[in-house]
Parts: C-alpha cells; structure tokens; sequence
C-alpha cells in the first residue's frame, strides 16, 4: 500500500528534526511530518532544505517533487533505491531492446490508454451526451492497435484517439471552461491550464509508484528514450489520465468548485492561481484515495495502489514473461 | 532420458557438496535457510525471491516474525553467520535453535533447521541436535538430522535447484496462507 | 487504519515518546497522536513502543480498522487532523 503524500505549500525551511521531518513556515507555523507514513512531498512553495533533510528523506524512501510557477512541475529528488536489483533493470532494458517484446508492451499500455479515454466517455453518454461517434472512433482506434507493426504507427493510433476524446472535453465541461484544443508550453486558456497541473501530477504519482521498485524510471515502452523527462512515467501517465485527471478536472469544474477567478493570465498562457491549485490537489488526493473491489487481489484498493499494482504488473512482466496487464477501468 | 533420477540427483548432491567445501565456494546456488522455507511454503514465492524481486516491506506479519525473532531467549543464545549465509543461534548447551511464530506450518521451519544440521554435517563436518521452539505456544521441540531426515533435505535441496533454475516461475496456486504472503501483489497481478 | 496513541509517563521521558511518534503520527496535542495508517506500521509502532517501556509509563492506543467510520469534531482553535497540505 502505498504511503500518503504531503503538499507543501507554504514558504519556509524544510529541516531534520528528531530523526523526523519539521516544517517552519516564514509565518511562524511549526510542523512535523511522520516520515515513516509519507511515502512523496510536494513542494509548491519557496522552501529551503539542506542536505540533513535530504539524508533522512533517502534513508526513509521518501520521494519529493518540485512544483514552479510557470510550468508546473520543475523536477524531483528521488531517493537512493531500497530496492538494488540490477537483474531488473537488464531485463526491463532487454524487454525495450527486442522489438516484438516492446511492441508487445506499448500495445498493451496505448489499449488500456484508449480503453480508460472511452470509459469516460461512456460515463457522459449515458449522461446527457451524445458521443456515439467518438466511442465509435476510440472503438477502431483500439481494435487497430493489434494490427500496428512499429511504434510510430502506434503513436499515430493513439493521436487519433486522443483527439476524438479531448474533442468532447468542451461538450462534458460547463461553461464557460473550454479546451477548444489541447495546447500547452504556456497553456492557452484555463481548461488547458487544468489539464496541463493534473497531468503533471498523474506524472509525479507514475514516477513515485515506480521508484517503489526497482524499475528504471527513464525506460519507457512507448515513448522514446531521450524524451525530456521520465520516459516511463509518461507510459503510465497516459493510462491513468483519463482515471486520475480528467475525472479530476470534470468534477472541480461541473460543481463549480473552480471559477474563472481561480486562473492568472499573464501575457502569455493561462495559469492556475494558488488557491486554485489547492483546490485542485484537495479533488486530486481524494481520487486517490478512493477505493474499488480489485478482481484478482480480492480486496479493495485505493486508486494510488492501482498505479503502484501497475507498476509490479510489468514489473513481473519483465521478469517472468507472465502477461502485463494494464489497468483498464472495469468498474 | 535414460539416467534414473535418483543418481542424478545424487550427483547434484555430491557436486553441492563439493563445491559448498571448496574454501572459494562457488555453488550451483546459494542455499540459504530462507530457502528452504520458501521451498515448503511455496515453489513459486521461492522462484521471486531467488530473482530479487521486491515486496512492500510493510506488510504486518513480517514485522511481528522479526520481533518475536529478535526478543525470544534473547539472553541465552548466540547468533552467528556462516560462509555469509546460513545465520543460526545456538544455546547455552551447543543446540541449534530455530525460532518460529506459530506452529500453524509446521514443516518449514523444520525443514530448515534440518538443513542447518545438514550444513553443518556434510560440509563442516561438525554434528549437532536441533532445537524447534515455538515461544508464543510456549514448547520446544528437539529435531535430530538421522538418514531419513538427510535424505528428506537432499531432496529438498535438488528440488531448490530445479526451481530456481527455472526460466520460469512455477504456475500460480491458490494456497490458504496466500493472503499473509509477501509476494501476493506480484502474483496476482 | 485509524490509529490515536496517547501517553502518560513521567516528565523526563517525554522527550522518548515523542520522539517515537513523530516518526509515525501525527502530533495533534501535548501527548496526543493520530494517524492513519497501514496494520504494519502500527506493529512497528507497539514493537518501538514494548521496546522502551518503563514501570512509570502508561500508553494508550486506539484503533479501527476503518478510518472513514471515526468521527471527529474540532472544538476551538485547531486544525482538522489529517491534512494532506502545509
């Protein structure tokens, strides 16, 4: 199970104290964070930390994401591995090398991304909304994804996809939040804006899960290595998406408990005001938590422990050739 | 296939053997008492750990075993660690002793403390009786390595060997303990 | 799982108990701690606990196995327990 995170977004000193995690806010405010309970921080503030606090971090495996201004999400420090296993990492590695093995996977990972986009839309559907002719396209475009023979092509599947399913974002979301299109490097309008945080978010919780074993980060199945950031996160990100941040994003705007007001413009690009942004986080750890009846493990599981599931999916995948099976939304 | 099973086996046995008492010990596999256990418990849980893959270390019956562990006899025993493997305690009389949480699967921790006495025979020559002490139920049990005991742990040693060099894990069996396992997740997934 | 410890040992050793907790829960008053959290780290937690406890002591855990059927009201100038944000 994984462990909880804590968003910091107050400004002040992030120290080691009492072999745990103490928080001093510039406004005179003391903390102390368990730090064997949480498992990722968030820093949306101004903090300052020193390598003591660091040390501690890594000792307990607690992963910390930098979040900025302008784009979101600046970078994380990512603790030492608890889990040294260079056998993973060959194989996860020999696993991308082979061309039928990576197909095999980014096959699986673009159908279950194109299965949770559809799963949203037939949520509306039956809603109000008409989108037969968009399940219908994300439909083909799943059924194409057994007959693609390189990753190129298989991105192309996976762009057609997308954009029938982004086009019914401006019928789901109240007015006056719009997407018009996805555009983002700045965001072009507040529903841009929304997608652009959450989807930064649904990154760092991948990046997290996948730091809890000892899989390598940067290989990715369907995204190219060399890619800016974490190739695989962004594989596990597309999955979890239209779970995670859509259904965020939908929620937050369709109970208005997000207003135009809570958006900066600048000269350029759209951003999310700070209090917008809590908001925002407050929905988004929520879903989190949630929890669903897990078929297979017989139990319920948190939304969070799917992704860490997913991760020890292809994780076992890998290693044993058992089949990868990637989370589609069966509820 | 026209060798009988048992004379390879004994072969696999022999070169164990051999090798375990080579002063650079390179074994086919390094058995450790772990091992064992996992081999009785589940073929496939052995499979896992033998390839390194990771579990959530915070799950609860983990912790309790290794308190239970850490705080039974504390006194009147000593551990020790040998050829960076087998860790075994031994008593104030020279017994080896094992320590279990329940008695509820009785034969993996025997069968673990068998080959301990095993290990301690064949390759460093040196006999011992066994102890098999249950602090929560409060009784101890002596277990002595005899002929037929040997040969049960000769067997389970081949069979490790077959397991763990196996390209792939053993199939996936619902046993009644899987609940409390480590490695649940990863299986069923 | 919800988890409250509560703590009343001589003054001196304070300092031992709060130390520990922090590690894990929440310090919500002067010898109050909450958390929820996983049936292992309450383990860890009665195991770190057993392992210092003196004669003076005395702690008191509370838990459920069901943290969303804990009820709880704040009266007067505190913050809900729990919080995900600083």
């Amino acid at each position: 199970m994984p462990q909880d995170n804590h968003h910091i977004f107050a400004d002040g000193e992030l120290s080691r104290s009492e072999d745990t995690l103490r928080i001093d806010t510039l406004e005179g405010e003391t903390k102390y964070l368990p730090v064997e309970s949480v498992g990722t921080i968030y820093l949306h503030g101004q903090i300052d930390f020193n390598t003591r606090a660091l040390g501690l971090l890594n000792e307990h495996g607690t992963a910390v994401h930098v979040f900025g201004w302008k784009d979101y999400y600046k970078g994380s420090y990512l603790p030492k591995r608890q889990h040294q296993s260079g056998n993973t990492i060959v194989e996860q590695v020999r696993a991308y090398d082979d061309h039928e093995r990576r197909m095999r996977i980014a096959r699986s990972m673009i159908e279950a991304s194109i299965h949770n986009m559809r799963a949203n839309l037939k949520y509306y559907h039956t809603r109000d909304h008409d989108f037969g002719s968009e399940i219908q396209t994300l439909n083909q475009q799943r059924k194409r994804v057994g007959s693609v023979s390189d990753i190129e092509e298989l991105l192309g599947v996976e762009a057609t996809a997308r954009k029938a399913y982004y086009a019914c974002f401006d019928d789901i979301l109240r007015d006056p939040f719009e997407l018009t299109r996805r555009e983002y490097n700045p965001p072009s309008n507040e529903a841009n804006a929304l997608v652009s945080f959450l989807n930064a978010m649904v990154y760092t919780t991948c990046v997290s899960a996948i730091r809890n074993t000892a899989l390598d980060p940067t290989v990715g199945y369907v995204h190219q290595p060399g890619d800016r950031r974490f190739t695989l996160s962004l594989d596990l990100a597309d999955i979890f998406k239209p779970i995670l941040a859509d259904r965020v994003m939908f929620r937050v705007v369709n109970r208005q408990q997000l207003g135009i007001d809570d958006f900066e413009s600048e000269l350029e690009g759209c951003l999310l005001s700070e209090d917008g942004r809590l908001t925002v986080l407050e929905v988004y750890e929520e879903m989190l938590d949630q929890t669903v009846e897990h078929p297979r493990l017989k139990r319920k599981v948190s939304y969070k422990t799917l992704v860490q599931t997913d991760v020890y999916s292809l994780k076992k995948h890998v290693l044993t050739g058992e089949p990868y099976r990637p989370t589609e939304r069966w509820w | 296939m026209s060798e009988s099973p048992s004379y390879s086996k004994k072969d696999r046995i022999d070169d164990l053997i051999e090798r375990e008492r080579n002063p650079h010990r390179e074994p086919p596999v390094r058995i450790t008492g772990l091992m064992v256990q996992y081999y009785h418990v589940c073929r496939r849980e052995l499979w896992f750990m033998s390839r390194g893959i990771d579990i959530d270390r915070s799950t609860p019956n983990i912790q309790r075993g290794t308190h239970t562990d850490e705080t039974s006899y504390r006194d009147s025993r000593r551990s020790f660690t040998i050829d960076g493997r087998i860790a075994l305690d031994v008593l104030d009389d020279g017994d080896v002793m094992e320590v279990k949480v329940s008695s509820s699967l009785e034969k993996p921790p025997r069968m673990q403390l068998l080959y301990y006495l095993w290990y301690l025979d064949r390759i460093h020559g040196v006999e011992k009786s066994g102890v098999l002490a249950y602090p929560r139920e409060r009784s101890r049990e002596q277990v002595e390595l005899t002929e037929d005991t040997a040969i049960s742990v000769e067997e389970t040693l081949d069979g490790i060997i077959d397991v763990v060099e196996s390209d792939s894990p053993p199939p996936l069996e619902k046993k009644p303990y899987c609940d409390s396992c480590l490695y649940q997740d990863i299986c069923w997934l | 799982m919800f988890v409250l410890v509560t703590y009343d040992v001589p003054a001196e050793r304070t300092r031992i108990y709060r130390k520990l907790l922090r590690k894990h829960l929440e310090h919500i008053q002067y010898s109050v701690f909450y958390g929820d959290i996983t049936e292992g780290q309450l383990v860890t937690i009665q195991n770190e606990i057993h392992n210092v406890l003196d004669t003076d002591d005395s702690v008191y855990i509370f838990e459920s196995n069901v943290s969303a059927s804990v009820e709880c009201t704040v009266l007067g100038d505190a913050d809900e327990p729990g919080s995900k944000f600083t």
